[in-house]
């Protein structure tokens, strides 16, 4: 029964096809969708790889390599395919693919060693941040200044901080799933390194800045 | 725990904060609505660490073409030669002749828009064309927009939008009650025109009660942020779990807290009156009911009336009115006759 291969269901394939925006799906829950696709669903992988390929390339991105993000979540999926009998539950789809992305590209930008002529990472501006532009306030409002300063320091901070940041207020990752894909071990590493970021946030902030 | 002095990094900081912006659960929401209702200082502070939480994104953040994300699938799926996957070619077939169906179906759109288009510039653009809903007396309706926001209008109350937003902004004129859920689109403000106020959004839920006539106008918030503005150009922004309340006649605008049953009650079928006065909870029967009502001189309308009633029927409603409020009535047809109760001496 493990065996089985991979079953192409037009109808439904067109069906995914056509909402492949809506999030995760009304009816079916991640870890239905995830087992569905070890049961041998093509349906499922083509859905998983529809929701999630937008935020995984932008996300691989950060780290500086178009082309080598679009290269490695090829790789990612066609190895979920070939690998999934080995495969057991995620809890998390999202945290999964994004560590084994990471895992990827990390290990191809090192490629050749440590002093590979591969090796460009970490970069300079990995993971730089930006707010939405937002027309309700004023240039001059206290409100849009102290958002500007808020963005700069951000994007001062170290780029494993800045990670960890963009990871869980952007990606929305807990700390469990963070800790898994930044490969931080324990729980308490990630609350550390957040907590750390904020730190440095707060004090980037403070001098000079009466309120 | 004591948020008093907390900057608005500190809020960024702080999970349960983080975590209720992104994720409330009812007891976050309990906690953080009741918290920000107490500590109307901390407003900016608020605001500025939501918008933080909520809007923070990458510099890069370029998406992949439509194209290129399917020829990506292909990649994985025809990757080297993998046995089991023996459906491919029935797989390309069915891509192939939907690709030529896709050309063919755009050519005839295309032909029929320049036809439909060229010859005569009378027809109008589907952004000027413009959809009327009212919902009369005793009517609550629900409307999908255009852009996939939710409109659910309360009884006597109008929204007319275009048939398609234009690219800049999305603007609808609006008058009586209605709680809206904005589709997020943050490079289209939704702009909300009504009676006394301008209602500006990027994508949240809010519910507005401005309908002709009225001393006050309010808009209240159940998630992101909203911008209201008077006529006289006085601005206020809120956040969750705060509301707006306008004064016709000073055009102040007040920001204060709010009870969410009390507000948006009504959308779940929920009759809230709390410290009104009798003549307030007629009026709200006439419109909920769409029934008119008459009474006799005896009715004291200045009395204060406190009750709630989840989908009840106006007979059962009146009953348990009259029994605190001491009145009798009789329902023909869409007109209610109240009338003071007969009071029986128990002495």
């Amino acid at each position: 029964m493990k065996n089985r291969p991979l079953r192409l269901n037009p109808e439904k394939n067109r069906q995914f096809a056509e909402n492949n925006t809506a999030s995760q799906s009304n009816s079916i829950s991640e870890s239905e969708l995830w087992e569905n696709f070890l049961q041998g669903d093509f349906a499922a992988l083509s859905q998983i790889y529809r929701i999630y390929v937008q935020s995984l390339y932008i996300y691989g991105c950060q780290f500086g390599e178009s082309t080598l993000t679009q290269d490695c979540i090829q790789e990612l999926f066609y190895d979920l395919i070939r690998k999934r009998h080995k495969l057991s539950k995620v809890k998390c789809i999202k945290a999964y693919l994004y560590a084994s992305l990471r895992r990827r590209i990390h290990r191809k930008l090192t490629a050749g060693g440590l002093f590979g002529k591969n090796r460009q990472c970490p970069l300079d501006n990995c993971f730089e941040s930006e707010l939405m532009e937002n027309p309700f306030f004023d240039d001059e409002s206290n409100i849009k200044v102290r958002l500007e300063n808020l963005k700069h320091a951000c994007n001062l901070l170290p780029e494993r901080q800045r990670e960890a940041i963009m990871l869980y207020y952007y990606e929305k990752l807990n700390y469990k799933d963070l800790t898994e894909v930044m490969r931080l071990g324990k729980i308490n590493s990630t609350r550390m390194l957040i907590h750390r970021a904020i730190s440095t946030l707060r004090s980037h902030l403070k001098p000079g800045k009466e309120e | 725990m004591d948020y008093s002095d907390y900057s608005d990094v500190d809020f960024i900081g702080d999970s349960y904060f983080a975590e209720w912006v992104t994720n409330p659960n009812p007891e976050s929401d309990r906690f953080w609505q009741n918290w920000i209702a107490n500590h109307p200082e901390k407003t900016q502070e608020i605001l500025i660490a939501t918008y933080f939480i909520k809007n923070l994104t990458y510099r890069q953040n370029h998406r992949l073409s439509d194209d290129v994300v399917e020829k990506m699938l292909e990649n994985i799926i025809h990757y080297k030669n993998d046995q089991e996957f023996k459906f491919i070619p029935e797989k390309k077939k069915t891509i192939g002749y939907y690709r030529y169906a896709a050309v063919i179906i755009f050519l005839i759109l295309f032909s029929a828009i320049l036809y439909v288009r060229w010859p005569s510039d009378a027809s109008v653009a589907d952004t000027d064309q413009v959809i009327t809903k009212i919902s009369p007396r005793g009517v609550k309706m629900k409307i999908m927009l255009p852009d996939s926001t939710e409109v659910t209008l309360n009884s006597e109350s109008t929204i007319s939008y275009p048939l398609k937003f234009n690219k800049k902004e999305r603007q609808v004129h609006f008058s009586g009650e209605a709680f809206f859920d904005v589709y997020p689109d943050a490079s289209r403000p939704f702009k909300i025109y009504s009676e006394n106020i301008e209602t500006e959004v990027l994508g949240t839920s809010f519910n507005i009660q401005d309908y002709p006539g009225a001393f006050t106008s309010k808009v209240a918030v159940t998630s992101g942020i909203v911008k209201v503005q008077n006529h006289r150009g006085m601005q206020m922004l809120l956040s969750r779990s705060q509301m707006a309340v306008m004064d016709a006649r000073h055009e102040l605008i007040n920001r204060t807290p709010f009870d969410p049953q009390e507000e948006l009650g009504w959308k779940d079928g929920i009759l809230l009156f709390k410290e009104v006065p009798l003549s307030i909870v007629f009026d709200d029967l006439e419109k909920w009911f769409g029934v008119d009502f008459h009474y006799d001189s005896g009715i004291r309308l200045n009395d204060i009336y406190n009750g709630r009633f989840m989908n009840e029927s106006l007979e059962n409603i009146l009953k348990g009115i009259g029994f605190t409020s001491r009145f009798d009535f009789t329902i023909k047809g869409n007109n209610v006759y109240i009338s003071t109760r007969k009071e029986v001496s128990l002495n």
